[in-house]
């Protein structure tokens, strides 16, 4: 955990700390249940907006749709957001870095998340059944095999069933909305803005680190990828 | 006699600047059976059931390798309607600079795809051969450049590309568009033609 730099931080940080702690206690935990690399683990980002940058994302059988996703504030409101679903039956990552911004007794603090090595030729993360909430995202989107544009959101497949039969409408589009769908794709030095990140399947990294950030922080611009993914 | 005139002047124009092929366009089997859910009624005119709201695809500058034009294409929507439009298949479909595309929900929702430089929708697979390109719907603006830029020829190209193969580079493209498929048959990670590349920006905004 990274320390605060100033006299101001260190007050907030003694204020926070017992608000902090249920976080980094679970954050601790996935942390220990993925220091060694190679475990099977899942991962799930939810609640409120989280920057996520990657220098690459590949997986195979992709698709993407736009969906109606319920929320709730911590005022308690509720609504409904449509961001763009992707999914990915298998994905491989080169690098990830998740930043998500919390008030805490006022102040604003970074919770920052960072997965794999820093060599931008190696996908060293990989990941099953793969699912992003996407508000927005520049980077270079590469799509191969056989895609379609604008197929009927809940028409798109990508995970399979325990008989091998692709599941039905897997990221549950309501009729009628715009997808995508690829034999595979990647998206190389990703910055993107996403609801949720979930990944309820197989997840192996080398590496993760969790540090907290006063102040709004950013994760850094993703390099450009080396080479090619292995197949996963 | 001067609206011949011009008329004449501008499918000549048009005819100089497409390269053509001596065959005509073939048809190409689609790679996989379409996926629907049950209930829904089956594909008709294209390998999938589009979305009834039409991407709208703008190209400030493109160039098109091997179009062929197959001309009123009826194709069913995902809500079951059918719209009678136009099918082009390249076998190559670069994007010179800035491709812009937004599709718009009935409730407003609007997904928009930005490509500020160049990008691909078709281009060579590892084995050197041309994918397939396939895009249905209306073009209601091209140009193409015979010294000026001569734009609203998309009645030419819908009436040359149905019985010869084109190439032609173009500027101002502007189409209502309901599907596009690429096909790679040698689909491979280290190819960097793949048939759609897209350098730019997806954005998702609700009113």
């Amino acid at each position: 955990m990274s320390a605060p730099g100033g006299e101001e931080g260190r007050t907030h940080w003694r204020q926070a700390s017992l608000v902090l702690l249920p976080a980094l206690v679970a954050a601790g935990g996935l942390g220990g249940a993925l220091a060694d690399g190679a475990l099977a683990s899942s991962l799930l980002v939810q609640s409120g907006t989280i920057q996520l940058t990657t220098t690459s994302l590949y997986g195979t059988h992709y698709a993407a749709a736009l969906v109606d996703q319920t929320y709730e504030t911590a005022t308690g409101a509720t609504g409904t957001a449509h961001p763009l679903r992707m999914g990915f039956a298998n994905g491989l990552l080169n690098g990830l870095c998740l930043a998500q911004q919390q008030q805490i007794l006022g102040a604003t603090y970074t919770l920052m998340i960072t997965l794999g090595d820093t060599d931008p030729g190696s996908w060293e993360i990989s990941t099953q059944n793969t699912v992003l909430d996407l508000r927005s995202a520049t980077g270079v989107l590469d799509m191969d095999g056989l895609v379609d544009l604008n197929i009927n959101g809940p028409d798109v497949t990508t995970v399979n069933d325990a008989n091998g039969v692709p599941v039905p409408n897997p990221l549950l589009s309501p009729e009628h909305r715009f997808g995508i769908q690829a034999g595979y794709a990647k998206f190389d030095r990703v910055t993107a803005t996403v609801d949720d990140l979930q990944v309820p399947g197989l997840l192996t990294t080398p590496g993760l680190n969790i540090s907290v950030h006063p102040g709004a922080a950013s994760c850094p611009a993703p390099p450009a990828p080396t080479g090619t993914p292995g197949t996963p | 006699m001067n609206r011949w005139r011009q008329l004449l002047s501008v499918a000549g124009a048009f005819a100089l600047l497409v390269a053509v092929a001596v065959l005509p366009g073939e048809g190409h089997a689609h790679a996989a059976a379409p996926q629907v859910l049950p209930g829904e009624p089956a594909p008709l005119g294209m390998p999938y059931l589009p979305t009834p709201s039409a991407m709208h695809v703008t190209i400030d500058n493109l160039t098109a390798i091997g179009l062929t034009v197959k001309n009123n294409v009826t194709i069913r929507l995902s809500d079951g309607t059918t719209v009678t439009t136009t099918q082009y298949t390249f076998t190559q479909l670069q994007v010179n600079s800035h491709m812009h595309v937004t599709h718009t929900a009935p409730d407003g929702t609007a997904l928009t795809i930005d490509i500020p430089a160049a990008g691909s929708l078709g281009g060579l697979d590892t084995a050197g051969q041309p994918e397939t390109t396939v895009m249905w719907g209306t073009i209601d603006n091209i140009c193409v450049t015979v010294l000026i830029p001569i734009c609203g020829v998309q009645g030419l190209l819908n009436f040359f590309g149905s019985f010869i193969k084109l190439n032609a580079g173009a500027s101002g493209f502007d189409a209502r568009v309901y599907g596009i498929q690429t096909i790679d048959n040698h689909a491979a990670l280290s190819s960097t033609d793949n048939p759609v590349h897209l350098p730019g920006t997806i954005t998702v905004t609700t009113p």
